[in-house]
């Protein structure tokens, strides 16, 4: 990590594969869903990667390591939750007011599109546009945005990932 | 994006990172800091009449010495709490209720002239300014860091610049009677502290904070 800090791309690159590994049997371990575990070790391996500047190299790297994925786990099951409350309420009240047509927007691909986009945050939503939309690369977005590549990239990933589950939570789901 | 698609993007995208500097450090550069900025607020304000006279009193000087103990050990428990892993939030916590009840118990034991049932809102006031850059601070330098628990530490980082505020208060208000001590000095403090969770959890929360780049 020490080597991370300084800007040593491959010696990042194995280090966080090895974390992973750490990682998948901690997540492991700890939770119920199999189908939750890559997106733990993924947002663990984010907030790594976002906090790696207060690591303090004359430290053992795993309790750091650890307390970083303990509070992501503990997070990410916390946010599933409440994202269960707030879908199963959204999905009484939407069925409460458009329950008679069977072919209403709700099962519609572009309803269902639109319902994903709106869960995205404003930033999420610009790159997501800059990258698909416009077809800018990352650095084109990088220096239109003021962002860095890092940051364009994990919007883009987070952004992803809320659309592939809103998308084929709600496929599975019907 | 899977797994490893995700850590050769990261990799990629990798750049050199400022390290934070360890607790201790952080701590001193912030007491020094906050402490130059009670100095000109009691300047500006004007420090009590008596002040020569009270910096002879060893029990006066005991409480502004724990005022500032109290003040660092809060602040290095704040900025502790910034970093993932290091877990001193509990015996900081603790020192710091201790250190608490022993001001009290000083100023309760002192005997002083009780001052009247007058306004303290003054003092209150005062307090707030003394203490606002030094929190504004604190807040700052941990929101740079990695606080896991935003609550716990937003608390820490506005007690301990209350904390300073209070020890400023003390070189202010000519009144030593523990009444006004306790209800106009020490409640704000204690105010201070449970605003501080909320202000943690408003300002120090992660979800939506930038990844660190240099």
């Amino acid at each position: 990590m020490r080597r991370a800090q300084d800007g040593d791309r491959r010696a990042y690159e194995s280090l966080l594969a090895e974390v992973a590994a750490l990682l998948r049997a901690f997540a492991r371990a700890r939770l119920r869903r199999a189908d939750w575990l890559e997106d733990v070790v993924q947002e663990t391996l984010l907030s790594i990667h976002r906090d790696r500047h207060t690591y303090d190299p004359a430290r053992p790297f795993l309790p750091w390591m650890y307390a970083i994925a303990r509070h992501r786990l503990a997070d990410f099951v916390e946010k599933q939750r409440r994202r269960r409350e707030i879908e199963d309420a959204a999905g009484r009240r939407s069925e409460e007011l458009v329950a008679p047509h069977p072919f209403a927007e709700r099962g519609t691909a572009s309803g269902l599109l639109r319902r994903a986009l709106a869960a995205l945050s404003i930033r999420q939503l610009e790159v997501i546009r800059m990258l698909k939309v416009e077809g800018l690369t990352v650095a084109e977005i990088s220096r239109e945005t003021g962002l860095s590549h890092s940051t364009v990239k994990v919007t883009a990933h987070r952004g992803y990932k809320t659309l592939r589950k809103l998308i084929l939570g709600t496929t599975h789901g019907d | 994006m899977g797994t490893e698609e995700l850590i050769r993007s990261l990799a990629s995208g990798l750049a050199p990172v400022r390290r934070l500097p360890a607790a201790g450090s952080r701590t001193l550069r912030w007491g020094t800091c906050a402490l130059a900025c009670v100095c000109i607020g009691v300047r500006a304000f004007g420090p009590r009449s008596d002040l020569s006279r009270k910096m002879q009193d060893p029990a006066y000087l005991r409480e502004l010495t724990l005022l500032l103990a109290m003040s660092l050990v809060s602040a290095w428990t704040a900025f502790s709490l910034g970093i993932p892993g290091e877990g001193r939030g509990r015996g900081g916590g603790a020192l710091a209720i201790a250190a608490s009840l022993a001001w009290t118990a000083l100023v309760v034991v002192h005997p002083a002239a009780a001052t009247g049932a007058a306004s303290g809102w003054p003092c209150v006031l005062r307090m707030a300014c003394l203490g606002l850059v030094p929190a504004a601070a604190a807040l700052s330098m941990v929101r740079r860091a990695a606080p896991l628990l935003p609550g716990w530490t937003g608390s820490f980082a506005v007690f301990s610049a209350a904390c300073l505020a209070l020890l400023g208060s003390r070189v202010l208000c000519g009144k030593d009677d523990p009444g006004h001590l306790l209800l106009w000095h020490f409640v704000p403090l204690v105010v201070s502290a449970f605003a501080g969770i909320h202000l943690g959890r408003l300002l120090l929360a992660r979800p939506d904070r930038p990844v660190a780049n240099g």
